[in-house]
């Protein structure tokens, strides 16, 4: 029996309550904050209120001398390390160009001190009472600028690593070409566009917060809303020069990530604390410290310049990016090429090019966020297809239908771009595109709808856009997994992963795909998630993996685990071990069968006694990407700009979908966030680059009743490399909104949008020029 | 416990404020500090169902129910709430024996991180008090007080109208 | 945490409360709804004075006019059915008019208009139908236009010494013709570009009198004096909301100094003047 490529499933592909959900209902679920600890310490930072300026002296006497107050550290405290805040596989591919509490404060909101004390109040005392003498330095806020001789040079120490032109503040650069002919050679016609995207913010409901106390072995322990618990554990432990074996990192219930939370940035700094203290130290971001101290969506400048025949193939592809990643160089490298690598081999030109940089200004840092850089690299991508469709008088979604990658075929932009590094050859396996395309289109009625729009007049203007979408599964070669299962004496078992569910669903998910291989229900399984030590390795929450990678992990460990109970169930059975089936919590053989209690027990007590326990690791040598298909129709209000999106549908195909319910929310989420993006968020500065609405009242998110009426399709495929078929799903729909908004507001209105947000101001300023 | 009428006040002895106050349906002697925000006090005396998402009234996870009505818990003192009646997610039901709200936001997938769902399981128990039967869009716009940044909303709006079938239909069933 | 803050009273009357606040001065607050000021509390404050149990939640209406108690909240104005068929329902549909359902079962009427705020979304409908306020400084009641009370200088200082209780709507203006109009980055916004309210007395197709009040453009809601003259005697029609709305951008222009930054903002209460209008004038067969 080869439960491996089963497709009758059981478990998966069913929508099984999410394991946690009900807990987290009735609020007995307890994230980072919700556990009291005795003479725990309050920390709080101090931010830097320049952009760019020396820091001559830091004074702390007074602050010490604050009733209360237990510690007052500074970057002089703390080991000459530099590092990179970015969760990352190691060696991380970013620079090491970070202190835990800076030297140079490189922009508004970098962290200068840190106080613990007993109460909040007298931890803000203290902070009011550190003296920072200051020597203010010109700063530099725009991408194109800081690259400029004679910019203000941002990282001007020499301890740090990894940067390749810190003279012009690149903190990374990665260039790539395929020629099969001269440039622009075959065209018909070329099309040349910069586009520019905002500052924006994760805006996970739950702050960042980390809690660190000693234990009674004298270890250190660390409670955190992380997304990659060992990357922070191997972090803390070098930025504090301790070692590894003396930490402990906990995630309990995270309160959403976004990517946000695979940023090591409360834990070193906490962990400080409780050793300066040998205390109890909690530290929670404020929202407006989550502003303007975690870290963004990098801003991106982006030249397109395309090159496409009347026949509708795309000839060149010429992609510059400029990825503004603010003060650090935190996921540079590696979001600047994912804008290349998740968008170019979509549409395979014939000659292709990729120049890419990450440049520092003196703005918050950017980090890993949702779409990671697809994101950006879709907007420019998908508006310039319908740019190019129309040049040459091609239906949009019919030029894209012939253009996008297929089945079996592979990119040589897999092979040369990977993530901070060499990628891996790939042909893509499944493909539901054309589905999407179809399914979308019939379901959002788009030709009853272009019929209906034809003859407009009017002060509001509907028109439709779409735009097709892939990502990856994981980072091949590089992101592992394991996973190992335990079996118990009642037929249940305990599933300890390395997985990092940020509230993805992701321990359901991982507990459906072993339940469907022991032939148990997802109750039989008990899920412990992300204990450094306690379970066993995963690189964490991150680039659409956990399903993927995670996922292939904890199907092969129940494998493992499934061979040893039917090794077993055998003996009992008195039948060969191939003709053992488990189902309905039973091993089962022609018309006899035993419960799995009885196979328990067995090993526990009578026969060949022994622990039955499954471990496997995961390594992929694939990303295969899911496809997606975003439909809209806008209204435009020509006297106002006001841009309101009427309907959405986003079709996804994420293989098999272990938990379809899920696999919607995971999509519903990215949607919805793309949406609030393409027409709201923005982070807004001063001229002195301080965030000037740094709270959710000035910082709008999308309400439940700001949201527009929008669906989720799933589109089944099989993915030969995905545990029972499954891809990813986390992040592709948030690629979507921005470029299918900006091509349904120039169906409507004939004005293209080359900067969002799609403000009302900045639309109509953009109408009133085409007047 | 009298609704509201002629709570007098109160002082603070010793930099510390005795009040009285109703919480899931017992009186609670709670000693709070006079600036103390009322969010702060309850997930200290234990209620950790209530969020603190913004400490500034803008994203809803601090909800509460205060005599019956939803309320931002990091908005008010501590020592408002005396004399009040006050219900957090914990007063609503157990793992063991949930509400049907409760119940109907885990069935639908409304739940993906869930440190919006609290309140929004409270916005949707004043909204049923008060409208057993809501539309679609009710159900949207009772909830635009709550951020969700994981769902898109969609299926929260649906365990809103599941829940109001289920409480429908056990009033039904109590009947005799 | 807010360390200056000592005592907090529950005044069971509007003559309690008052007799507080002058008492405590500036040393003492008033905390209603508590949508914004519990987080804004200045640190000479010792005393919060929560006048939550005031009998101040009515909504009624008699042959003087309508009175909306200070301590209605928000949305009890959205779902009132009394404001419903006030003037084309123009209150209600303003109550519904931005922010979200927390700070609209949260947020008074009070808490709306005595401070002023561009993020505010009552005053303007409050200004458009010649409302009064109603305050009471524990020995009686004084009655003073709503416009006096907005264009009041220092209103924080007065609503220490006076309880604002109610505002009356003259009865006149019942049958009147209405319309709001707001425009936002997103629904759910605190603040707006602009809002507009207007509501006219009219008569077999004439403007016998109107007024428009705009908001969020200006730091305090205003009627527009000369777009208001503009429009009466005039038919109603689409040449008179084009008038009204130009002289709207002209007053507005001296209003915000021309600044660059609100230009967008006034060319919006231009244009939503008109659409006002026009739904105003469309309201009555």
């Amino acid at each position: 029996m080869n439960v491996s490529d089963k497709k009758d499933f059981t478990v998966v592909n069913h929508s099984v309550e999410k394991i946690d959900a009900l807990a987290l209902a009735c609020g007995t679920s307890q994230f980072t904050d919700d556990v009291d600890i005795r003479g725990m310490l309050v920390g709080r930072l101090l931010y830097s209120p320049h952009a760019h300026a020396r820091i001559k002296r830091i004074d702390t006497r007074a602050a010490k001398a604050v009733p209360g107050v237990l510690a007052v550290l500074t970057h002089e405290d703390l080991p000459k390390v530099r590092l990179t805040t970015a969760g990352q596989g190691y060696p991380e591919p970013s620079p090491y160009d970070t202190f835990v509490l800076s030297e140079k404060a490189r922009y508004v909101g970098d962290r200068v001190a840190a106080v613990a004390a007993e109460t909040a109040e007298a931890a803000e005392e203290a902070l009011s009472k550190i003296k920072v003498d200051y020597e203010v330095l010109p700063a530099v806020f725009d991408t194109m600028e800081a690259m400029k001789e004679g910019a203000p040079v941002i990282h001007d120490e020499t301890d740090s690593k990894n940067i390749p032109d810190a003279g012009h503040n690149i903190c990374a650069k990665f260039d790539f070409e395929v020629k099969e002919s001269e440039w622009f050679s075959e065209a018909d016609v070329v099309i040349d566009q910069w586009y520019k995207t905002q500052w924006a913010q994760h805006c996970a409901l739950e702050p960042h917060v980390a809690i660190t106390y000693i234990d009674g072995d004298g270890r250190l322990v660390i409670r955190t809303s992380t997304q990659v618990p060992f990357h922070c554990r191997r972090i803390t432990a070098k930025a504090l020069q301790i070692s590894v074996k003396s930490i402990r990192v906990i995630k309990p219930r995270i309160g959403g990530g976004f990517g946000s939370k695979q940023e090591v940035l409360l834990e070193p700094v906490a962990a400080a604390l409780t050793l300066a203290t040998r205390r109890p130290v909690k530290i929670e971001f404020t929202r407006k410290e989550t502003f303007i101290s975690s870290r963004t969506r990098h801003p991106f400048v982006i030249r397109l310049k395309t090159g496409v025949r009347k026949d509708g193939a795309i000839t060149d592809a010429h992609m510059e990016v400029y990825c503004d990643n603010g003060a650090y160089g935190a996921h540079c490298l590696t979001v600047m090429m994912c804008s290349g690598s998740h968008t170019l081999p979509m549409y395979q030109a014939k000659n292709s090019r990729f120049l890419g940089r990450s440049v520092y200004t003196n703005l918050p840092v950017g980090g890993a966020y949702r779409g990671f850089g697809a994101t950006q690299g879709f907007f420019a991508w998908e508006s310039q297809m319908d740019m190019m469709a129309e040049k040459i008088g091609m239906d949009p979604v019919e030029f894209r239908r012939k253009n996008y990658i297929r089945s079996g075929e592979g990119s040589p932009v897999f092979k040369a771009m990977g993530e901070g590094r060499e990628g891996i050859e790939q042909k893509i396996g499944s493909c539901g595109m054309d589905a999407c395309i179809d399914k979308g289109m019939a379901a959002f009625k788009w030709h009853e709808r272009r019929e209906r729009n034809r003859h407009q007049t009017g002060v509001k203007r509907r028109g439709l856009g779409c735009a097709c979408l892939m990502q990856g599964s994981g980072i091949p070669e590089v992101d592992m997994a394991a996973a190992s299962i335990k079996m118990n004496e009642d037929g249940s078992f305990n599933l300890h992963m390395g997985a990092t569910d940020l509230g993805t669903g992701s321990d359901t998910v991982l507990a459906q795909i072993a339940a469907e291989v022991l032939g148990v229900t997802v109750k039989d399984i008990i899920v412990l998630s992300s204990d450094t030590d306690l379970t066993p390795f995963d690189v964490g929450a991150y680039a659409s993996s956990t399903t993927f990678i995670s996922g292939n992990a904890v199907k092969k460990a129940a494998l493992h685990c499934r061979e040893q109970i039917v090794k077993v169930a055998a003996k009992i059975l008195d039948v060969r071990a191939e003709e053992v089936d488990l189902k309905d919590g039973k091993a089962v053989a022609g018309g006899r069968s035993c419960p799995l209690s009885e196979v328990a027990n067995t090993a526990f007590y009578y026969h060949d006694q022994h622990q039955i326990m499954g471990m496997a690791s995961h390594i992929a040598q694939s990303s295969p990407p899911p496809f997606a298909a975003h439909f809209t129709e806008v209204e435009v209000d020509t006297e106002t700009g006001q841009v309101s999106v009427l309907d959405y549908v986003a079709t996804v195909d994420c293989g098999t979908a272990i938990n379809p319910t899920l696999a919607e929310g995971q999509n519903d989420g990215a949607v919805l966030n793309g949406l609030s993006y393409a027409l709201c968020e923005e982070m807004n500065f001063s001229p002195s680059g301080a965030m000037t609405n740094a709270s959710f009242r000035d910082y709008k998110i999308y309400t439940s009743g700001d949201a527009p009426p929008f669906k989720t399709i799933l589109i089944p495929t099989y993915e030969a490399d995905g545990p029972f078929g499954a891809k990813s799903v986390s992040e592709i729909g948030i690629n979507g909104p921005q470029p299918a908004i900006a091509n349904a507001v120039y169906d409507a209105v004939g004005v293209r949008l080359f900067e969002p947000p799609f403000t009302p101001e900045k639309v109509l300023k953009a109408l009133k020029a085409k007047r | 416990m009298t609704k509201t009428k002629g709570r007098g006040s109160v002082k603070a002895v010793d930099g510390l404020i005795d009040i009285v106050v109703e919480i899931n349906g017992k009186d609670r002697k709670l000693k709070v500090a006079p600036g103390e925000y009322l969010l702060d006090a309850l997930r200290r005396e234990g209620y950790k169902g209530a969020k603190k998402g913004c400490d500034n009234g803008d994203c809803g996870t601090c909800t509460i129910l205060l005599d019956e009505k939803p309320a931002l818990s990091c908005m008010m003192f501590a020592a408002q709430a005396h004399g009040r009646r006050i219900v957090t997610i914990e007063g609503l039901g157990t793992t063991d024996r949930p509400h049907p709200i409760q119940q109907a936001f885990a069935e639908t997938g409304a739940v993906q991180c869930g440190f919006c769902i609290p309140g929004m399981i409270l916005v949707t128990k004043a909204l049923l008090d008060e409208n057993p039967d809501p539309d679609e869009r009710q159900a949207r716009r009772a909830l635009d007080g709550n951020l969700c940044r994981c769902t898109g909303y969609v299926k929260q709006v649906s365990a809103v109208l599941l829940s109001a079938k289920k409480l429908k239909s056990s009033k039904k069933g109590a009947k005799p | 945490m807010k360390n200056n803050i000592r005592q907090f009273c529950f005044p069971a009357s509007a003559k309690e409360a008052s007799s507080l606040m002058a008492r405590l001065g500036p040393k003492a607050v008033v905390v209603a709804g508590g949508t914004r000021h519990t987080r804004m509390i200045s640190p000479s404050v010792e005393t919060v004075i929560d006048i939550s149990d005031l009998p101040l939640r009515r909504i009624k209406a008699d042959a003087k006019g309508l009175s909306i108690g200070a301590l209605c909240t928000i949305d009890s104005l959205e779902k009132s059915p009394l404001l419903a068929k006030w003037a084309d329902g123009v209150i209600a549909k303003t109550a519904g008019l931005g922010s979200n359902a927390l700070a609209r079962a949260m947020g008074t009427v009070g808490g709306n208009v005595v401070r002023p705020h561009p993020y505010n979304n009552l005053p303007a409908v409050f200004l458009a139908l010649d409302a009064k306020a109603v305050f009471t400084d524990g020995k009686g009641e004084k009655s003073i236009p709503f416009a006096d009370m907005i264009a009041g200088e220092n209103m924080l200082r007065f609503g220490h010494k006076y309880l604002l209780t109610e505002l009356r709507i003259p009865a006149a203006t019942k049958g009147w013709s209405a319309a709001a109009e707001c425009l936002s980055l997103t629904k759910s916004s605190w603040s707006s570009y602009a809002q507009v309210a207007v509501a006219l007395d009219l008569k077999g197709g004439l403007i016998r009198q109107a007024a428009i009040a705009i908001s969020a453009v200006i730091p305090k809601a205003a009627r527009m004096a000369k777009a208001e003259a503009l429009l009466a005697g005039k038919p109603a029609g689409e040449e008179a909301a084009r008038e009204a709305a130009t002289a709207v951008v002209t007053e507005l222009e001296t209003l915000t100094a021309g600044a660059a930054s609100r230009a967008y903002g006034r060319e919006m209460a231009g244009v939503l003047t008109r659409r006002a209008l026009m739904t105003a004038f469309g309201s009555r067969p």
